[in-house]
């Protein structure tokens, strides 16, 4: 351990991803599509981090490009102190064994030709190459008993188990390298809502038992809220606000927040019914031509000639950070 | 005398691997621009049931019982018939709207096509009555973009475009099948305040199937609770999210992460998955994830029963703690 012990586990500092996308018409020059644009923030040993924003918004690129899995052409990623961007393919490869990755569709993301026993021991094959086969096999049963699975189910094939029980797969093969940092993309999205509560369970029990670092990216602001110590809403690539969990939940400043906040329906009819529900109206922009200075004045209730010309920066502001010129307006 | 009335619907898929039971003989009924939510998760029979009334099961599905439009049977009839009631009286629309719309055809084709056959009007009479729609759900500048292809629409538009085209014969009953289940949460509340702007101006009765409790207590007047095929509860929405009597809808509710609440507690939980609809118990369907378990439970499925005006329940228990 080095001094950063007492630091972030995870630095990302003005990260973008771009993409680069074919032209208009056959003959127009390739277009970037900014993805992410300058994003920055710190994760905290034991912490989980919640990020929340509509698809396009920039949620699992930013993942993609903090873990490498797509060319970061701007920013720097540190994890544990060290950088994980700007480093080789090899050395990127062995750094990846601190910080593992949790998919949307369980069993997508699964080799259907592999048991359940090969797919979680594959991580110790690739980084712990000189355990023997029966220390492999003794972690792997002990790593599916702790994610609720059973090690009888070892010589059993994907396709045989439920969603959920295939995101426990997912799980014991993220945590079987023993990592820091876990990115989990939309974990449960796909799951039924029956279920949904024991995969989340799950996950809050680990990270408190292993002292893990979660990075948890959903759409699902319930979930976020239920699972997440602090949020970071992003729009369009960037991020509109950042702070504690239950404060943006229930004190939400920059209008998007708010507008996303309204739109979530709360299973209670007393509370839902009558309510107001359309904050704000229209569809996201195109990421390709974003609108400018803030990029979320087109759908803005509050926007005016100013949120057209300068783009509002992240600054402190009653107890968390946010983006936006008229933070002391109220919505109509 | 109600708009729809479903009694004792059955719906049945022939597989390679033996006889699938989707429904399981469930009943409820409709009255005129009524809003009623069947709720489940996968494989609990909700999409089934309403595909089997509009006659949209796959090949290898039959279904029996009874499904009445306004006091007159329309299970199980001939195509031909079936197609007087369908897109006219009854419309449906369907969680992926790229998926349901024609991508080679423009919008306007594919209203003009609904006019023409079941209105017999002419195709100018038929557009002008496609740009009024277009205008009730609220497509901005209908105008310029009645005669474009679907791709050019954003989810949110398409899902409208959907909705103008279910309505453009004004029936009586639209089925909403995952209707926002594809769409952003801020799109998500466009299209509910939508559909009740709909119920409001045109009296239409709506069938809101989901699976989120949220979008139930949001938009609906009843609420019908489905698992493993079968009618768990029945009743309003203050007696299903108030007044629950069965332990599948309480342990849902209880399972939901809700926004209005402060996060990092520990979720309650139904423990197991849902059943095979292969190898459906012979007791209640839920049983096996229950927590007030009886020997009964496992041996004989409960029956609906009426306890009081409007709530229905299929459970042992008389009462619950």
């Amino acid at each position: 351990m080095n001094d950063a012990a007492d630091g972030a586990l995870l630095e990302v500092r003005d990260l973008s991803v771009h993409f680069r996308v074919p032209g208009a018409s056959m003959l127009s020059p390739a277009r970037i599509l900014e993805a992410v644009s300058a994003v920055s923030f710190e994760l905290g040993r034991g912490e989980t981090l919640g990020v929340v924003g509509e698809s396009g918004c920039g949620k699992s690129s930013l993942a993609r490009g903090i873990l490498g899995l797509v060319p970061v052409p701007s920013g720097q990623v540190n994890l544990d102190g060290r950088p994980l961007t700007g480093l080789g393919r090899d050395a990127l490869r062995q750094r990846r064994r601190e910080a593992q990755m949790i998919f949307q569709d369980p069993l997508a993301s699964l080799n259907p030709r592999m048991t359940v026993g090969e797919i979680i021991a594959e991580p110790l094959r690739v980084f712990e190459p000189r355990l023997d086969r029966s220390g492999r096999r003794a972690q792997v049963e002990a790593m599916m008993e702790r994610v609720g699975l059973g090690a009888s189910l070892i010589n059993r094939y994907p396709h045989e188990f439920s969603g959920g029980q295939c995101q426990r797969i997912g799980i014991a093969r993220a945590l079987i390298l023993h990592p820091s940092l876990i990115i989990c993309d939309e974990p449960v999205s796909a799951l039924d809502v029956s279920v949904q509560a024991q995969i989340v369970n799950l996950l809050m029990d680990i990270q408190q038992e292993l002292g893990l670092s979660l990075l948890f990216i959903a759409h699902d602001l319930s979930v976020v809220r239920h699972i997440s110590h602090r949020v970071m809403v992003m729009y369009l690539g960037r991020v509109v606000e950042i702070g504690d969990s239950d404060r943006i939940c229930d004190q939400p400043l920059h209008p998007y927040t708010r507008a996303l906040i309204d739109a979530v329906p709360v299973p209670d009819p007393a509370i839902q019914q009558g309510a107001p529900h359309v904050a704000i109206v229209g569809d996201l922009p195109s990421p390709l031509d974003p609108p400018s200075g803030c990029a979320f004045r087109t759908r803005c209730p509050l926007a005016d000639a100013r949120c057209a010309q300068e783009r509002p920066i992240l600054r402190e502001q009653a107890g968390r950070v946010v983006a936006c010129h008229h933070t002391d307006r109220s919505l109509p | 005398m109600p708009l729809l009335e479903v009694d004792q619907l059955v719906v049945r898929f022939d597989t390679p691997d033996g006889a699938v039971e989707a429904v399981n003989g469930i009943s409820f009924s409709l009255e005129p621009s009524e809003v009623l939510a069947i709720v489940g998760e996968s494989g609990s029979g909700k999409s089934q049931s309403v595909l089997s009334i509009m006659g949209l099961l796959a090949a290898n599905g039959r279904c029996s019982g009874s499904v009445r439009y306004r006091g007159e049977e329309i299970l199980n009839l001939p195509t031909a018939q079936l197609n007087l009631f369908r897109g006219d009286r009854i419309s449906m629309i369907f969680q992926d709207p790229m998926t349901s719309l024609n991508p080679y055809l423009t919008i306007a084709r594919q209203m003009v096509e609904v006019l023409v056959l079941h209105k017999g009007m002419s195709e100018a009479e038929a557009r002008r009555t496609a740009l009024e729609m277009l205008d009730a759900v609220h497509i901005p500048d209908a105008r310029g973009r009645i005669d474009r292809y679907p791709h050019e629409f954003s989810g949110g538009m398409r899902q409208r475009v959907m909705i103008a085209i279910a309505l453009l014969c004004r029936p009586d009953l639209l089925i909403a099948d995952e209707p926002t289940t594809a769409l952003d949460v801020t799109v998500q509340a466009q299209i509910l305040e939508l559909l009740s702007e709909i119920r409001r101006e045109f009296g239409t009765a709506i069938i809101l199937i989901t699976h989120d409790l949220g979008v139930v207590a949001g938009s609906s007047d009843r609420a019908l609770v489905m698992y493993g095929g079968q009618l768990m509860e029945y009743g309003t929405l203050d007696e299903i999210f108030h007044h629950s009597r069965h332990p599948y809808t309480r342990g849902l509710l209880r399972s939901v992460p809700r926004l209005d609440q402060p996060g990092l507690r520990r979720l309650a939980t139904i423990p197991g998955n849902p059943p095979s609809l292969l190898a459906l118990p012979a007791g209640c369907p839920f049983a096996a994830r229950c927590e007030y378990q009886e020997p009964r439970c496992l041996r004989e499925r409960p029956a609906a029963e009426r306890f009081s005006e409007s709530h229905i329940k299929a459970c042992h228990r008389s009462m619950l703690p």
